[in-house]
């Protein structure tokens, strides 16, 4: 489906963001400017550029489509990623701005007695947590390009050119203009995603959401298998027979067409009835909650989903751009109110896709193709085509615009941590510490181009080792596994140090290890059982059963932080009080301090 | 009196008592104020999965034009919840710092 208007709209996003970029490159004078933009951001400003940091191709695309796709558990997405700045505001957000420091690894070096060791578990840590962000942005970037240009160039397939296309675009620009760049790109990023969602949400307003949810009809889905698997089991209860059941007789005529052919390796796509995990008892509805989780994973994704926020490198690293600790707090409340409004949107979208894509969508041939009986094959596809069902083809271009201003904007802003976090933490503080400003900022721009190598492998890499099929929600799974991630290595680190006056270095250290490394074992025992590497009912398939691990992982994180740091030898850092006095006196005081350490730092002992 | 604080080198006096006893008493005064909106926070984020494994009147019966009060929490009344709550909290927090400084 090559669409004109939404390569042009995607070149026009493009062509802006060099602009900028190469405007604002003679900001980036020293560090300060080039991660922190001089610590001068405004607060509308910062907040827009949080929300283009956040709105990622798993807000954009992935919450509509999965709320299209399970109904009320689809919008648990829209809930946790919604309300996950209420504990930023409550917790984080004036104490880490009034801290003062770069990054979450120099807050922990400073806070636990310039603890070497805390600061370089906290680089590990981020950039684990950068990958993770940035693996489903790159699946994003591949998947867009497939369905809007799909052609490849270069001898690459269309997902591969639009992994490239992208991170050679966000090494240019973020290299290149900055955090301040980085910043005024996610600004009108934001806007341009935000009303391309406005638009879709007003349309479906205007024409009415529909009555999918309210009519309790069971909720089907579609889904491509073959015909053996399509035939298995007993007469009356195989996935055949129930197809038969909610499928129109003109639908179902191709898939027994299929069937009578007799090639069992044959595929089809068909349309089932779903099951309901949380109630098994009653039939799956579009309004009742079930359809993907459990009971266990209800309160564990939207544990992982509401914590996992506070330690998000990219967007805790914003909140020491912020003047003044009020102004951070401010700025949260700005943010909270775009994308409280921003994720109702989204579930209004998903809603009226039930009924829009089922109504139009056979009367447009290109979307006719994507779906089987009036139901999307895939669901992440719901934007572009309700953009293109209600508004046409510059619907499709002005959704599609957003898709990418969704992955810019993120991207930029892992692009920014990942960066901050080795060029900053690492090789001003251990590699040569005594380097001109020019330098360190050649540095840093240097880590924008190997991270985004990296993400360029890994994006290329995920189809190679099968993910994408074991995973039929990938993009937002993946960007839960990063909050899961993030939640477990630093959201207890974050919320003792700043809260609890006698955690200690040590305490802080093994909370880290086992949060952030207890989450990656699960998750990556999670990604063997799906891929078919442990056998069903085998014991590692049993300890991978586990989708988010954080509603075990954060309170054992929790638990050893607060062992290890009353039961260990190590006392508190020596100059605790002045800690204290930064994390929570006046701003002025703060400032005061932090300056006064800082410069103490620097002079010599003795 | 200017306290010693144990400072990186040993010698550097970073606040003062009086100041100390500031900060003390705003850093009292924010945990109250942020673990009092916090619980609350949390209470009802998990009501919504509790009330979803365990109460058939949550989540199985129309509660307004023939959708739940589960459905109706999740699509609007949740995001609404949060915001206000954010919002009193920060106009506390704020009138906090300003009497503290």
């Amino acid at each position: 489906m090559l669409n004109t208007y939404a390569i042009m709209m995607v070149l026009t996003l493009i062509i802006i963001t060099i602009v900028i970029s190469l405007v604002t490159r003679k900001f980036n004078s020293s560090t300060a400017n080039f991660y922190l933009a001089g610590r001068k951001v405004g607060m509308l400003t910062n907040s827009t550029a949080i929300c283009g940091d956040y709105f990622s191709a798993a807000s954009f695309l992935g919450v509509a489509a999965a709320v299209y796709a399970s109904g009320v558990d689809g919008m648990w997405y829209a809930i946790g990623f919604g309300a996950a700045f209420v504990p930023v505001v409550l917790f984080l957000a004036s104490p880490l701005r009034k801290f003062g420091e770069y990054t979450i690894p120099d807050f922990l070096f400073a806070r636990f007695g310039r603890s070497h060791v805390a600061r370089i578990i906290g680089v590990v840590m981020v950039q684990l947590i950068c990958i993770f962000y940035l693996a489903p942005q790159m699946v994003g970037a591949g998947n867009t390009w497939n369905v809007l240009v799909g052609v490849g160039f270069l001898g690459m397939s269309p997902y591969q050119t639009g992994v490239v296309a992208v991170v050679i675009i966000m090494m240019f620009y973020v290299a290149v203009g900055g955090m301040k760049g980085t910043t005024l790109n996610q600004m009108i990023q934001f806007w341009v995603l935000f009303t391309a969602m406005f638009i879709v949400f007003a349309l479906i307003l205007i024409n009415g959401v529909g009555s999918y949810a309210s009519e309790r009809v069971p909720l089907v889905n579609p889904s491509t298998m073959t015909v053996a698997k399509l035939m298995e089991g007993e007469e009356g209860s195989r996935p055949y027979d129930q197809a038969r059941e909610v499928m129109s007789p003109e639908a179902f005529a191709v898939v027994e067409a299929a069937v009578q052919k007799g090639d069992p390796g044959a595929t089809v796509n068909v349309v089932l009835p779903q099951t309901n995990k949380l109630h098994p008892e009653r039939t799956m509805i579009f309004q009742e909650p079930g359809h993907r989780y459990d009971w266990l994973n209800q309160f564990s994704m939207v544990l992982a989903l509401v914590l996992g926020t506070m330690g998000l490198p990219h967007i805790m690293n914003r909140y020491y751009t912020n003047p003044s600790g009020k102004s951070a707090r401010l700025t949260t409340l700005w943010v909270l109110g775009f994308i409280g409004f921003f994720y109702i949107m989204s579930s209004v979208a998903g809603m009226g896709g039930r009924k829009y894509v089922s109504e139009l969508a056979g009367s447009d041939p290109s979307i006719t193709g994507l779906t089987v009986d009036g139901l999307l094959l895939k669901s992440d596809q719901i934007m572009p085509v309700l953009g293109k069902l209600l508004f046409g083809e510059f619907g499709l271009g002005y959704v599609a615009a957003g898709a990418f201003a969704a992955m810019f904007s993120t991207v930029g802003g892992l692009l920014i941590a990942s960066a901050a976090s080795w060029g900053h933490d690492i090789y001003e503080n251990y590699v040569n510490p005594n380097a001109p400003e020019w330098k360190k900022v050649l540095v840093g721009k240097i880590a924008v181009v190997v991270m985004g190598l990296f993400s360029l492998f890994v994006g290329i890499g995920i189809p190679a080792i099968g993910l994408d099929k074991a995973y039929p929600s990938l993009i937002a799974m993946m960007v839960t596994w990063a909050f899961a991630i993030s939640g477990g290595a630093f959201v207890p680190m974050l919320l003792c140090s700043i809260w609890w006056k006698k955690t200690t270095r040590n305490g802080a250290i093994a909370g880290m290890l086992v949060g952030g490394g207890g989450s990656i074992l699960f998750i990556g025992l999670n990604i063997l059982k799906e891929t078919g590497v442990f056998p069903a009912g085998s014991f590692g398939a049993v300890l991978g059963s586990l989708a988010f691990p954080s509603i075990f992982i954060i309170p054992l994180s929790f638990a050893v932080i607060v062992m290890v740091s009353l039961f260990g030898r190590q006392g508190q850092p020596a100059y605790v009080n002045s800690i204290w006095a930064r994390i929570h006196g006046t701003d002025a005081l703060s400032e005061r301090v932090r300056l006064a350490m800082q410069e103490a730092d620097k002079r010599p002992a003795g | 009196m200017a306290r010693k604080d144990m400072s990186l080198n040993e010698t550097s006096v970073f606040v003062t008592e009086e100041e100390m006893r500031q900060v003390d008493q705003s850093y009292k005064q924010q945990r109250k104020l942020s673990f009092s909106f916090g619980t609350v926070f949390f209470v009802v984020t998990l009501m919504i999965p509790f009330l979803s494994g365990t109460a058939e009147w949550w989540y199985g019966r129309p509660f307004l034009a023939g959708l739940s009060l589960n459905f109706w929490t999740t699509v609007l009344l949740f995001h609404l919840f949060y915001w206000v709550l954010a919002y009193l909290f920060v106009r506390r927090a704020n009138q906090l710092d300003e009497k503290l400084k």
